[in-house]
């Protein structure tokens, strides 16, 4: 207990990066911390406001006793994407290894108290989500001990199993990532298989919910593939039930033991199995020859996209669902027999559909921006591009072409990348430890997120608005966000790029 | 005889890949030992300080610190090691002062002790009016005299040093040489490597060379160097061993 205690200290302690805050004397650091914390809070209020609309859904559609089921469900999917991207920080991806392997701590110690923080992490995820569904069921079914306790022990339950799989996916990243050359084309490719098979186990349901008959045939529906694929719901389910007591037992005992035995695995083996995932053999391919010279600009850019194809949690994070989104969500089901069969009913839906999908696709694409943390990814290489003897436009120039390219279905979009990428030298920050912690707390992918998000909510309304004129209003927008887009970048021309202020 | 404070016993390691870092190195290391290891870029030195201070597995051999195997009872070894490595990568978040405390708690340090000792290194080492910044305000030799701090802070009976001297000030060196020098006649020992042959020869009354991962010449450094300068002798020992 002492010294898991010791361990955690340092994570404690910058819980929200709250001692940074505390003690900088740079006031401007100061006020970028106070406004991280902000975003902090919106993102905390974003999962009890998925579980409310969950849960009144639920509760209109007359489904009330299956709130908690799907709540459950769905805490579980979002614990397990948690768990894989903070597992493979907290286990494989932190500098401090070193330091604390030299320490007077067990083995056991160190495994757990970088797994505890991943089981919380998990757990916060959970009950934020799950907390709404808990008040409805409450107040619908009435309050006794026995449910507020079996409640209480779903919340604490769900997220372990997803934790315990999030060991083993993270090392399998991990491991990879050490490997491979072309590591992050590999997860690309995983990460776009798992998306649509998602994507299409959803499109297979049947999908005509439109009034709140359907919402509950739908709900119906649902619930044996959902408790096939996930059994555990099932039993949360029953366990809320009376006599639900065994129900109870199955759904902790599925919960608990993986868990656990992640937990011993990682005390018995994390130090070896940290070496092998991430001690890299040596590369056989020999020295290729980059004799054939080129222009600055042009090696600025080459070196770009090697960043971008060589950290795939970065890729994975800001970067893959750019494409991946719109293709999936509305290229895939189109032509799905069904939708295709709805589609030949009512021509005026595909017209709708066509006259729509550049905004959808643009609001989805404007969610992400690759450039939103450009700058800042060089970390600690960055005293290399800061002494590089070109012009910063240069430097910027390079960052805003490699970044289109992930981005090229939305290249009139480049007002995003553009945006990003001013953000991104307005707040950079170079001592990020690696690159997932920079796309998950950085404020300006987060205000990238928004700026792009509200500039496409207001091209869309118009859009929406102009009736008739809809397409020549889209193509009108789109040019006009092109031009935004040189506007953007325009200043950057000359703002010079240091290391520090 | 007394137990020797490190005894490397034919440690080898390969990593994947085909590299043998270090091929059957013996070495033994005795309480008031200053033992400097020399060696050039790539020669293992880094990896045997890493093997020895339990944080990288290795194939071959064992590591004893005070008579007890790292492979056996790590925890119980380290509690007597301070390991500081060549690039002090601290706890950009903390202050100095939260992080000595972290590692006074860490090993158990006493109350008084760790007052005692934070304002005695604080000041010999000029940090004292720096604790309560942020360590990633520091620069590279800060980070590195605080690193120092908190090894001494638990008076351990094993230092291992990756290139210690590397980023200090002058006035830096001479201090923490004199703390080396304390620690050594208290019982102590030191271990670390170093590309300055001169502090070698100054400071160390023993020293190591290691080629490509074997040990080549080990001893008392009077011995080692024969009546030619411990720079003549690395020089000739690397071209013909
Ligand atoms: N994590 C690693 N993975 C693969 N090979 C490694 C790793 N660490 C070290 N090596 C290899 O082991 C050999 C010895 O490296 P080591 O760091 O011990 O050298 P060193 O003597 O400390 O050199 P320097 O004076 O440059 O610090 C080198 O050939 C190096 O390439
Ligand atoms: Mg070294």
């Amino acid at each position: 207990m002492r010294s898991l205690r010791l361990l955690l200290y340092p994570q404690r302690v910058n819980l929200l990066r709250l001692n940074e805050r505390k003690y900088t004397r740079d006031t401007r650091e100061k006020r970028r911390l106070t406004w991280m914390l902000l975003a902090y809070a919106m993102v905390v209020l974003v999962l009890p406001m998925y579980g409310f609309f969950l849960a009144q859904g639920l509760y209109e559609a007359g489904a009330a006793d299956a709130m908690v089921m799907y709540a459950c469900a769905l805490s579980a999917v979002l614990a397990l994407v948690f768990s894989v991207v903070s597992g493979y920080n907290a286990l494989f991806g932190r500098r401090d290894t070193d330091f604390v392997g030299a320490l007077p701590f067990s083995q056991q110690a160190v495994a757990l108290s970088r797994l505890i923080p991943m089981y919380l992490s998990a757990l916060l995820s959970a009950a934020l989500l799950m907390a709404p569904a808990i008040v409805f069921h409450l107040v619908v079914f009435g309050v006794t001990p026995g449910t507020v306790a079996v409640l209480v022990a779903l919340v604490l339950l769900t997220p372990m199993l997803p934790t315990a799989l999030g060991v083993l996916f993270s090392a399998a990243i991990a491991w990879i990532s050490a490997r491979f050359r072309h590591k992050s084309v590999l997860i690309s490719v995983l990460g776009v298989l798992a998306t649509g098979a998602l994507v299409l186990s959803a499109q297979l349901l049947p999908m005509r919910a439109t009034d709140m008959a359907g919402v509950r045939t739908l709900v119906e529906a649902v619930r044996q593939p959902l408790q096939a694929m996930y059994p555990p719901s099932a039993w949360a389910d029953a366990a809320l039930k009376p006599g639900g007591g065994v129900q109870l037992l199955w759904f902790a005992l599925v919960n608990a033991l993986p868990l656990g035995v992640a937990a011993l695995a990682l005390g018995r083996y994390y130090f070896a199995l940290h070496d092998r995932v991430t001690i890299a053999s040596r590369s056989k391919a020999g020295a290729r020859s980059t004799a054939a010279p080129g222009t600055a600009l042009r090696a600025l850019v080459v070196k770009e996209l090697r960043g971008l194809v060589g950290r795939p949690m970065y890729l994975m994070n800001s970067c893959v669902g750019m494409w991946l989104a719109p293709i999936m969500l509305f290229g895939l089901p189109l032509f799905l027999p069904d939708t295709q069969a709805m589609l030949a009913q009512e021509p005026g839906l595909l017209l709708l559909i066509k006259r729509l999908s550049p905004v959808l696709l643009s609001v989805f694409l404007s969610m992400w921006s690759t450039t939103a943390v450009a700058v800042s990814l060089e970390g600690a290489a960055a005293w290399l591009m800061c002494t590089c003897p070109v012009a910063s436009e240069t430097i910027y120039k390079s960052k805003l072409y490699a970044h289109l390219v992930p981005a090229l279905p939305a290249v009139t979009l480049s007002v995003i990348a553009g945006m990003g990428l001013r953000w991104d030298v307005r707040f950079r920050r170079f001592t990020f430890k690696n690159d997932t912690e920079m796309v998950k707390q950085s404020v300006q992918v987060l205000l990238t997120m928004l700026t792009g998000t509200a500039t496409l909510l207001v091209l869309g309304g118009l859009i929406y608005l102009s009736g008739a004129y809809a397409t020549w209003v889209a193509l009108g927008g789109a040019a006009a966000l092109a031009m935004l887009s040189i506007v953007l970048f325009r200043p950057l021309k000359n703002k010079p790029l240091y290391l520090v202020d | 005889m007394a137990t020797p404070i490190l005894d490397i016993r034919g440690l080898s390691k390969t990593f994947p890949g085909g590299i043998t870092a270090v091929n059957e190195l013996s070495l033994t290391i005795e309480g008031g030992d200053i033992y400097g290891f020399i060696g050039k870029n790539g020669a293992g030195k880094t990896t045997t300080l890493r093997a020895a201070a339990g944080i990288l597995r290795f194939d071959q051999g064992d590591i004893l610190v005070g008579g007890i195997s790292i492979k056996e009872d790590p925890v119980a070894c380290k509690r007597k090691i301070a390991y500081i490595p060549d690039n002090p990568d601290l706890y950009d978040y903390l202050t100095g002062a939260q992080y000595l405390a972290y590692l006074a708690d860490v090993f158990e340090v006493s109350a008084a002790d760790r007052q005692a000792r934070i304002a005695e290194y604080g000041e010999a080492l000029d940090m004292a009016d720096r604790l309560n910044d942020l360590i990633g305000s520091y620069s590279h030799g800060m980070k590195q005299k605080l690193a120092m701090m908190g090894g001494f802070l638990h008076a351990p009976r094993l230092f291992l040093m990756d290139e210690p001297f590397v980023g200090l000030d002058p006035e830096a060196v001479v201090r923490v040489r004199r703390i080396i020098r304390d620690f050594c006649q208290g019982g102590s020992a030191v271990f670390f490597s170093t590309h300055i042959l001169e502090v070698a020869e100054k400071l160390c009354n023993k020293v190591a060379m290691i080629k490509e991962g074997k040990l080549i010449a080990s001893g008392e450094t009077a011995q080692v160097r024969g009546d030619q300068t411990l720079e003549d002798f690395f020089l000739e020992v690397m071209e013909h061993a």
